[in-house]
């Protein structure tokens, strides 16, 4: 028994995640991938789903918004790959998320330029990423390019993500992928304290870009899965010119037995 | 010029601090006198300190000024013979005004400076006794000029040819500031100013300039102690500039800021409008005293020289800006965390915002490299009980912790209270919420433990806590009240709707009675306010006194303590509707009664009607001496209903008393019937039995041929019938007599 097991962990933890990844209007496919936990969202969803994790002692979770570079080749083949690889390695990120975070978009980098070395027309393919990992008593937030991570407190959105994009310039000044040869990332990492309360968005620039803070935290004011619905529309009335994704994630007290989901206080 | 500039032993006595905590607004402003001079504490001040003989003999202490400083002791006294009253400044033992400066400033600058009555030394102690200026000092005055130039150009041409005085004898003020210039009359506005010249007419610290916000007031060179006349042209742009906003450009911000701002920044005069007032600021608070406007230029502007531009002034040299990324929050640029923290709280609702999204700490990261302040706003976050309105008030101070105590960007000073307070009363919500979230919250306790404010805000919330629980009291007495009020109205055999009445279904708990925390606060710092709460209701319980008694259980409204005034207040709308309600319900009983009172009246004259009817006919057969006989049992009937106990009221008097007179006539009509039924019954009995023999007996008598015997009976017979015919006839008069002189209406009668 390590020292770590031996001190006395939280118990597990109860999420509930509203998940949404939808194309954008007048696009023939969607670009956007996102996965919570072992979970894969579909390549395009008609409305949000709900899921519900209970995430045990000793187990993780990654919860991931995948953006395909747009302008490269084949955006949805890299972001879907990025979010299968880190959903398939959910299981296994071990004891510190800080670490497991750097080294999972590390990896997840080196096998996307192993798969355009792979195949010719997949050269240059890039997707961004932000992401969540939580254990029971660990939460860990990552990104990079510009898909972001809100944490919801209180009624506000503070961005935690660090959007890698230089002022001035279109385009993302760092991805997962997205150049014909192998550049190293490094992605934003940051430690978060879940408390109860506390809600996390991640999400594309195809909302948060199109959004403005007053209205993204309009939005957030309401139930999860109301909010998400909620966002959606002001997309939608914004024009939605590019791929809506999206994970609301919201700790619950403990599994939630009424189909009603429960609000942060 | 160079005359004037001088340096100084002393490199920075403007900044010389005795007492941090001392504010100095207050502190002067109860030196000279608002009228806040406590007189009670006379007889101690006389008890421990005693006029020096010079002085006892003429004057005796009516108070003392507490802001005692390190240098006098400060008196209110009265003169002897006439009760006059002046101040008498008693200096501590070894200290003396240098006389010298002093009367070359006397002589030149009497018209602009406090009359000093007399000067000596007695028992060793150098004492001066000068006017007492009423009105305090120019602080007090400033509050009512904010933005009515009229005034504040006066408060100009007041101060201007003292400056001009002071600086042609070649004399430097050093420390104007409204504190410092006192007001002898407001009407016509007469100043004069008070504190001379720091260093160079008394010896010692001066108290008056004794505290750190002086700087607030003195020249960017200042800090150097090379000064020229010019310094004081800054201290009057910034007196000006209070004047003119409202507020001081350095509210809120330490001494270390300030000479900060000072050195690498402009002051900011663009929240003034008026472009003339605009370049009379811009040039008195220029930062290089060569450039500065000086009294020349001040006296041309206020002249409105034609030859000089009033609405133009030289602008300050561009500064290179310390920092690439000031943070910018409406308007404002901030440079340091202190500056933010102030512009925050300035703006405290984009403030919240700012905090709560993270921009501030992602500045304070990025652009200050301050990660202790990041992390410090990261350690808020993560206090969940804390709002985010809390959490800015405590990153605020912790940035800030000069900033005057202030809740979402009000201040928690006693005029601010007193106002939100006085506004709440006349109905304000946006006041009164703001009230019940400062002791609600207790923000006095999110203010730092060395936060000068803290412990006055302390003790007042704790005061309005005590204040609280007599409200609870009062208010319980009366709930009590209203509810055995409800319970007795319910024993009375009316419906009443407990639930309605009580607002709201559940008889309240006191402890979930909504405190009216602005009353409860008001009694403390704006009694007044709470005062005019008295002839409200005592007029609301004028009003409704007689539907709602218990609004009068707590006793007499005059004598009432204010919180039980304010738990009336509060229960009044309650004691309104229960007026309504019982007033209503009275109403609703006496339409019922008066129903019943026209109901019974037509039932009477229903039956006097019938009885005329029928007494119509004189004869009085059978069946109608038995309809009559009904009428008498009805009238018996209604006799007894209108003496029932329920109708022992006033609306049922005059029913009664006709009822009552009808009595003996209905009386009369039953003896007459009961006459009647009995004539006729002897009749019958007469006709039936009686007659067949005496008819029988006289045809006997007739064949025996006893004529006489036959004619006697014949005669007994007609004496019977005759006999009862009469009695009869007199049976019914009095019958129809008695129904005639039955009381009923006109109408009754002319129908009948």
């Amino acid at each position: 028994m390590t020292k770590a097991e031996a001190k006395p962990a939280a118990d597990a933890l109860f999420l509930q995640v509203v998940a949404i990844t939808h194309r954008g209007r007048g696009r023939d496919h969607n670009e956007d991938s996102i996965g919570a936990g072992p979970w894969r969202g579909p390549a395009d969803m008609g409305k949000p789903a709900v899921l519900r994790f209970r995430i045990g002692r000793g187990r993780a979770a990654a919860f991931v918004v995948a953006d395909g570079l747009g302008g490269h080749p084949a955006g949805e083949v890299a972001s879907q790959s990025v979010v299968e690889r880190i959903a398939s390695r959910s299981a296994t990120l071990g004891q510190d998320l800080l670490a497991a975070a750097r080294h999972l978009t590390a990896d997840v980098n080196e096998q996307l330029y192993a798969q355009m070395r792979a195949s010719e027309n997949l050269v240059g393919m890039g997707s961004t990423v932000a992401g969540l990992l939580c254990s029971s008593d660990q939460c860990v937030v990552f990104n990079i390019g510009d898909s972001r991570v809100y944490r919801w407190q209180d009624g506000y959105l503070h961005q935690i993500s660090v959007d890698h994009v230089t002022p001035g310039r279109s385009g993302v000044a760092a991805s997962l992928g997205g150049a014909p040869f192998f550049v190293k990332v490094n992605a934003h990492v940051a430690s978060e304290r879940w408390l109860l309360g506390r809600r996390y968005l991640l999400c594309s620039d195809g909302v948060s870009g199109v959004l403005t803070q007053e209205t993204l935290e309009t939005c957030m004011a309401l139930p999860a899965l109301d909010a998400v619905r909620a966002l959606i529309r002001a997309v939608r009335a914004a024009g939605a010119p590019d791929d809506i994704s999206m994970l609301l994630l919201e700790r619950t007290a403990a599994r939630p037995q009424s189909p009603a989901p429960k609000t942060g206080a | 010029m160079s005359d004037h500039t001088r340096l100084d032993d002393a490199s920075t006595p403007a900044l010389t601090r005795l007492d941090s905590r001392v504010d100095p607004g207050q502190l002067s402003g109860a030196t000279r006198l608002d009228g806040a001079v406590p007189r009670g504490a006379s007889a101690v001040a006389s008890s421990v300190f005693n006029l020096p003989a010079a002085l006892a003999t003429r004057w005796r202490i009516v108070a003392p000024i507490p802001a005692g400083g390190a240098e006098a002791e400060l008196f209110v006294v009265a003169r002897q013979e006439d009760g006059f009253e002046a101040v008498a400044k008693i200096y501590r033992p070894g200290l003396k005004p240098r006389s010298a400066a002093l009367e070359r400033i006397e002589t030149t600058l009497r018209e602009h400076m406090i009359p000093v009555f007399e000067r000596g030394e007695s028992d060793g102690l150098a004492y001066e006794v000068m006017e007492y200026c009423r009105h305090g000092s120019l602080r007090a005055l400033l509050p009512a000029c904010v933005g009515d130039a009229v005034r504040i150009e006066a408060l100009l041409a007041e101060l201007t040819p003292a400056l001009e005085t002071l600086h042609r004898a070649g004399l430097i003020h050093r420390d104007l500031k409204p504190e410092n210039v006192l007001v002898r009359t407001t009407a016509p506005l007469d100043l004069v100013l008070a504190d001379f010249g720091i260093a160079s007419v008394t010896e010692g610290t001066h108290h008056f300039t004794s505290t750190s916000r002086t700087v607030r007031y003195a020249a960017p060179e200042a800090m150097t102690g090379v000064i020229s006349a010019k310094a004081d042209c800054w201290s009057l742009g910034m007196i000006l500039f209070e004047a003119l906003t409202g507020r001081h450009p350095f509210d809120g911000l330490s001494e270390a800021v300030v000479n900060h701002q000072l050195v690498t920044r402009a002051v900011d005069v663009s929240a003034v409008a008026d472009p003339a007032w605009r370049a009379l600021l811009r040039g008195l608070l220029l930062r290089d005293p060569a450039r500065r406007w000086g009294t020349e230029e001040v006296r041309r502007w206020l002249d409105r020289d034609p030859g000089f531009d009033r609405t133009h002034a030289p602008a300050e040299e561009p500064s290179a800006a310390p920092m690439a990324h000031p943070y910018r929050i409406e308007g404002l640029e901030c440079f340091t965390a202190e500056e933010l923290g102030v512009a925050l709280v300035r703006h405290w609702g984009q403030g919240v915002r700012d905090l709560a999204r993270g921009f501030v700490a992602n500045w304070l990261s990025n652009d200050l490299r301050d990660l202790n302040l990041a992390r410090f706003i990261h350690d808020l976050a993560d206090d969940t009980n804390l709002t985010p309105d809390m959490r800015l008030l405590r990153f605020a101070y912790r940035v800030a912790p000069s900033l005057p105590a202030a809740w979402k960007g009000i201040s928690l000073g006693d005029d601010s209270l007193a106002a939100a307070c006085r506004r709440a009363l006349d109905g304000g919500a946006a006041e009164a919420r703001w009230i019940a979230e400062v002791v609600s919250l207790n923000v006095a306790a999110q203010l730092p433990e060395r936060h000068p404010d803290r412990a006055a805000l302390m003790t007042r919330i704790g005061r309005w806590q005590s204040r609280a629980r007599a409200f609870k009291t009062a208010a319980h007495r009366l709930l009590e009240a209203q509810q055995s009020a409800l319970r007795l109205t319910a024993e009375a055999g009316t419906v009443a709707d407990f639930d309605e009445l009580m607002y709201g279904s559940h008889q309240m708990p006191v402890s979930d009675l909504p405190l009216p925390h602005a009353a409860l606060l008001a009694i403390d710092i704006a009694p007044s306010a709470v005062e005019r709460l008295r002839p409200l209701v005592a007029s609301l319980a004028l009003e409704i006194s007689a539907d709602c008694e218990w609004f009068l259980t707590l006793g007499n409204i005059g004598d009432l303590a204010p919180e039980a005034l304010v738990a009336l207040h509060a229960a009044s709308a309650r004691a309104r509707a229960f007026a309504q309600r019982h007033a209503e319900r009275r109403a609703r009983a006496a339409a019922a009664d008066r129903e019943a009172c026209a109901h019974l009246l037509r039932e009477f004259e229903s039956v006097v009607h019938d009885l005329w009817m029928n007494t119509f006919d004189r004869r009085l057969g059978e069946s109608t001496r038995l309809r009559i006989r009904q009428m008498v049992d009805h009238f018996a009937e209604l006799h007894t209903r209108v003496h029932e106990p329920a109708h022992a009221k006033p609306p049922f008097d005059a029913l009664r008393l006709r009822v009552r007179k009808a009595r003996p006539f209905m009386h009369a009509v039953a003896k007459a019937l009961d006459r009647l039924d009995y004539l006729e019954r002897l009749r019958g009995a007469v006709v039936s039995n009686a007659a067949p023999i005496g008819f029988s007996t006289a045809v006997v008598l007739a064949l025996v041929r006893l004529p006489v015997l036959v004619y006697g009976v014949l005669a007994a017979i007609g004496l019977a019938v005759g006999w009862y015919f009469w009695e009869r006839q007199r049976a019914v008069d009095g019958l129809v007599h008695a129904v005639d002189r039955l009381p009923a209406s006109r109408k009754t009668r002319a129908a009948a």
